[in-house]
C-alpha cells in the first residue's frame, strides 16, 4: 500500500503541489490525471524517491522514504519509476539494457533471459533486440525503455506517461494488456500518469484528478462520473479539469461561426 | 613445441621482461652505433665520450633492473590476473603449496640475472668511469625498488593495510633518524622486507572476499554504470564511499602528517620568515584541495533543489539534515588556515610541526567525519534529477 501525507513541494517559489494526500491500495491501478503543469509528474517523483517534498511524506507498506539508508535501499528494489525522460545506453543493445536494469533489481539470471525474450517478443522488437538502442526509432527507444521497468519484476510501477512517446498501436495494446493483467492476476501497484481519458476509463481502479497541486477528486471512473453528475466519464473529466471552461469547444466553434 | 624450461618459467612469465630487454638493446645500438659514426666521422676520441657512454650505460641497466623487478612480480601475484585469481580460487590451494603459475618470493635465479647485470655493468663502467660503486648498487636497489612498489601495491589492493603503511613509514622513520643519504639505499630492501611479509599474510585470507579495489572499480566503473542510465543508475547504484573506518582513517593522518613533517624538514632555508609564508600557504591550499575531494564526493547531494529559492520560498535558511554536508570541508578549510600559524607563533612549534599536525588532523577529518556518502545519498533531503554524467554514451527518452 502507498500512503502519501500531506505532501508539500515547491520549486523555489511557485508552489507545485499543496497538502496531498493520497492512498493507493495494493494490486491497484490509480491514474494521476490533471492539465500540464498541475504536478502529476512531481507527485509521481515524490513518491519515486527523485524529489524530496518540502513537508509532508510517503509510505510504502508502512515504510517511510529515506528514514533509514538500509530501509531505503531496500525499498528502492521494490519500486520500478519509469520517468519520461528516461536515459538508454546508446552503444548497448536492449538486450544488453534489459539484462542490466534485471541485475540491478537481482533477478535470477535464468529468469531474466526468458523475461527479456518475451519482452522483446511483447513489444515486437525481436530483430532490434540485439542492435544498439543508436539505431532504434523514438516508438521503440519508448519501447525499451517500458520493458526495462517490467523487466525488474518489481511489485509498485511507477510510469509517467507510459502511453505517449511515439508509441504505435501494438504497443499501446500490448502495455494496456500487460498493465491490467500484473494490476488484477500479479498484485502489482501501479501508479501512472497519461492524458488519453479512454485508457484510463478502461484500465483505472481509481483516479486522482490533480488541479493546482491538490487533489480535486480521487475515486474510480463511475464515482467520478457520477459525482460530477455527467452521463460519460469524458465529461466528468472536462468539468474536474477545466470548470470554468466547460463549454470551451463550444466557444470555439461559435466565434468561428460569428465571423 | 618443447615445453619452456622450469627456470624460464620462472623468471619469465609474460613477453614484458623480452621486450624491455630488445627495447633497451634497440636503443643501446643506436646510441652504439652514433657514437662509432662520431668517432670515425669527427675523429673523437674515446676520452671524449667516456662520459656519455657512461651515462647510456648506467641508464641502461637501471632500466634493465627495474624491468626485471616488475616482471618477476607482477604476472605471479594472484591479484593482477583476474583469471588466474578466479580459477585459483576453484582450486584447494593454500600457501603451503607453490603457486601454480609461478613463485611470488624471489628465487637463486634472481640472483644471477641481477649479478650479470651488475658484473657487466661494473665490467663496462671501469674502462670509463671514476666511480664504480653506483654501478655496483644500481642494479640492486632499482630492482628492490620495483619489487616493493608491485608488492605494496599488490597489498593495498587486497586491503592489507597495516603493510602498506609500514613501507610508507620507512622513509619517515629513516629521515628522522638523520642518518646519512647513503643509508636511504636501504630503503628499498627495508620495503620490500615489509612488502613481502604483508604478501605472505595476504595470501593466508586467500580467496580475497568482495573488499579486492580492483575488482570493485572494475565492475562499477565499466560494467553497470555504462549499461544503465536515469533514473536507475541515481536510485540503485550504492555510491563511492569516500569515508572510512576510525581505525583506517587515523593511520592515514599519521602517515600523510609524518610525511608532511619529513618533508619540511629535509628542505634547507635560507630566509626562514618568507619561507614560513610559503610553506603555510601551500599546506592551507592543500587542506582546501583535500576539502574540495571531499565535498565533489558528495555532489549528487548538493543540487539546485537546495538553492536559495527554495530556501526563501520554505523560509528554511538552514536545513540541518542536508547542510551537515558542509560542516567538514569548513572545519578542514579552517584548520589548513588558521592552526598552523596558532601552533608556530603563539605555541612556538617548529614550522615542520606546525604544518603536519594540521595536516594529519585535516586528513583524519575528511575520511573519518560524517555522515558517509552512502548515508546522505539514501536518506538525505535533497532531490535527483534525470541527468547522467556522460551524455554522449546515453540518448534521452522523452515523452
Amino acid at each position: 500500500m502507498i500512503q502519501v501525507k500531506e505532501l508539500t513541494h515547491h520549486y523555489g517559489l511557485r508552489p507545485v503541489l499543496i497538502d496531498v494526500n493520497l492512498q493507493v491500495e495494493t494490486g491497484e491501478l490509480v491514474v494521476l490525471l490533471g492539465p500540464n503543469g498541475s504536478g502529476k509528474t512531481t507527485l509521481l517523483g515524490c513518491m519515486a524517491g527523485t524529489i524530496w517534498p518540502a513537508r509532508g511524506y510517503v509510505e510504502f507498506d508502512g515504510v517511510k522514504r529515506r528514514e533509514s539508508a538500509d530501509r531505503e535501499l531496500e525499498l528502492r528494489k521494490r519500486i520500478t519509476y519509469l520517468p519520461d525522460n528516461t536515459w538508454l545506453p546508446k552503444q548497448h543493445t536492449g538486450r544488453e539494457f534489459l539484462l542490466a536494469v534485471g541485475r540491478l533489481y537481482d533477478i535470477d539470471e535464468f529468469r531474466l533471459f526468458d523475461h527479456s525474450d518475451r519482452l522483446l517478443n511483447l513489444f515486437h522488437l525481436e530483430e532490434k533486440g540485439d542492435a544498439s538502442i543508436e539505431s532504434y526509432s523514438t516508438g521503440q527507444r519508448k519501447k525499451i525503455a517500458l520493458a526495462s521497468a517490467l523487466i525488474t519484476e518489481a511489485p509498485y510501477l511507477l510510469l509517467d506517461e507510459p502511453f505517449s512517446g511515439g508509441l504505435d498501436p501494438a504497443g499501446i495494446l500490448a502495455m494496456k494488456s500487460v498493465l491490467k493483467r500484473l494490476a488484477h492476476d500479479e498484485n502489482v501497484t501501479v501508479v501512472m500518469t497519461t492524458p488519453v481519458p479512454e485508457l484510463v476509463e478502461e484500465l483505472a481502479h481509481r483516479v486522482a484528478i490533480i488541479r493546482d497541486g491538490q487533489v480535486a477528486d480521487y475515486g474510480s471512473p463511475a464515482e467520478i462520473t457520477q459525482q460530477a453528475g455527467k452521463a460519460t466519464f469524458e465529461e466528468a473529466l472536462q468539468q474536474l479539469l477545466y470548470p470554468e471552461k466547460t463549454d470551451v469547444v463550444a466557444a470555439y466553434f461559435d466565434a468561428s461561426e460569428g465571423k | 613445441m618443447k615445453p619452456r624450461p622450469s627456470w624460464f618459467r620462472k623468471l619469465l612469465a609474460d613477453r614484458f621482461f623480452l621486450c624491455a630487454i630488445f627495447s633497451v638493446a634497440a636503443i643501446l645500438v643506436f646510441f652504439g652505433g652514433f657514437l662509432t659514426y662520431l668517432i670515425l666521422e669527427y675523429g673523437l676520441s674515446i676520452e671524449f665520450l667516456a662520459k656519455p657512454l657512461t651515462v647510456g650505460l648506467a641508464c641502461a641497466q637501471l632500466f634493465i633492473a627495474f624491468c626485471y623487478g616488475n616482471a618477476r612480480t607482477w604476472p605471479y601475484h594472484p591479484t593482477f590476473d583476474e583469471k588466474y585469481r578466479e580459477w585459483l580460487a576453484t582450486t584447494p590451494w593454500t600457501p603451503k603449496y607453490p603457486l601454480p603459475k609461478g613463485p611470488l618470493r624471489l628465487v637463486w635465479s634472481d640472483l644471477i640475472v641481477i649479478g650479470i647485470l651488475t658484473g657487466l655493468a661494473c665490467l663496462l663502467a671501469s674502462a670509463y668511469s671514476p666511480s664504480i660503486w653506483p654501478f655496483l648498487v644500481g642494479p640492486t636497489v632499482l630492482f628492490a625498488v620495483a619489487v616493493a612498489a608491485v608488492w605494496t601495491f599488490a597489498n593495498w589492493t587486497v586491503d592489507q593495510d597495516v603493510h602498506v603503511h609500514a613501507v610508507l613509514w620507512v622513509p619517515v622513520v629513516i629521515a628522522a633518524l638523520q642518518l646519512p643519504p647513503e643509508a636511504m639505499l636501504l630503503c628499498p630492501f627495508v620495503m620490500a622486507g615489509i612488502a613481502w611479509h604483508g604478501v605472505r599474510c595476504s595470501l593466508q585470507r586467500f580467496p580475497w572476499s568482495s573488499c579486492e579495489k580492483l575488482i570493485t572499480l572494475k565492475k562499477t566503473s565499466t560494467e553497470s554504470s555504462s549499461l544503465v542510465g536515469w533514473p536507475f543508475s541515481n536510485l540503485l547504484f550504492e555510491p563511492k564511499e569516500y569515508r572510512t573506518t576510525f581505525r583506517r582513517a587515523l593511520m592515514g593522518a599519521l602517515l600523510l602528517g609524518a610525511w608532511t613533517w619529513a618533508v619540511l624538514e629535509s628542505i634547507e632555508t635560507n630566509d626562514p620568515e618568507d619561507d614560513i609564508v610559503g610553506f603555510m600557504g601551500i599546506v592551507a591550499i592543500g587542506c582546501l584541495f583535500i576539502a574540495g575531494v571531499r565535498l565533489s564526493h558528495y555532489g549528487p547531494a548538493i543540487c539546485s533543489q537546495l538553492c536559495w529559492g527554495h530556501r526563501l520560498a520554505n523560509n528554511q535558511w538552514l536545513i540541518p539534515k542536508h547542510d551537515v554536508v558542509f560542516a567538514a570541508p569548513l572545519l578542514m578549510g579552517l584548520i589548513g588556515t588558521v592552526a598552523p600559524w596558532i601552533l608556530h607563533y603563539a605555541f612556538g612549534a617548529s614550522v615542520a610541526v606546525a604544518c603536519a599536525v594540521p595536516v594529519g588532523i585535516v586528513r583524519l577529518i575528511a575520511k573519518s567525519m560524517g555522515p558517509s556518502v552512502r548515508e546522505l545519498n539514501l536518506t538525505g533531503p535533497h532531490s535527483a534529477f534525470g541527468e547522467v554524467c556522460s551524455t554522449n554514451k546515453f540518448s534521452k527518452v522523452s515523452g
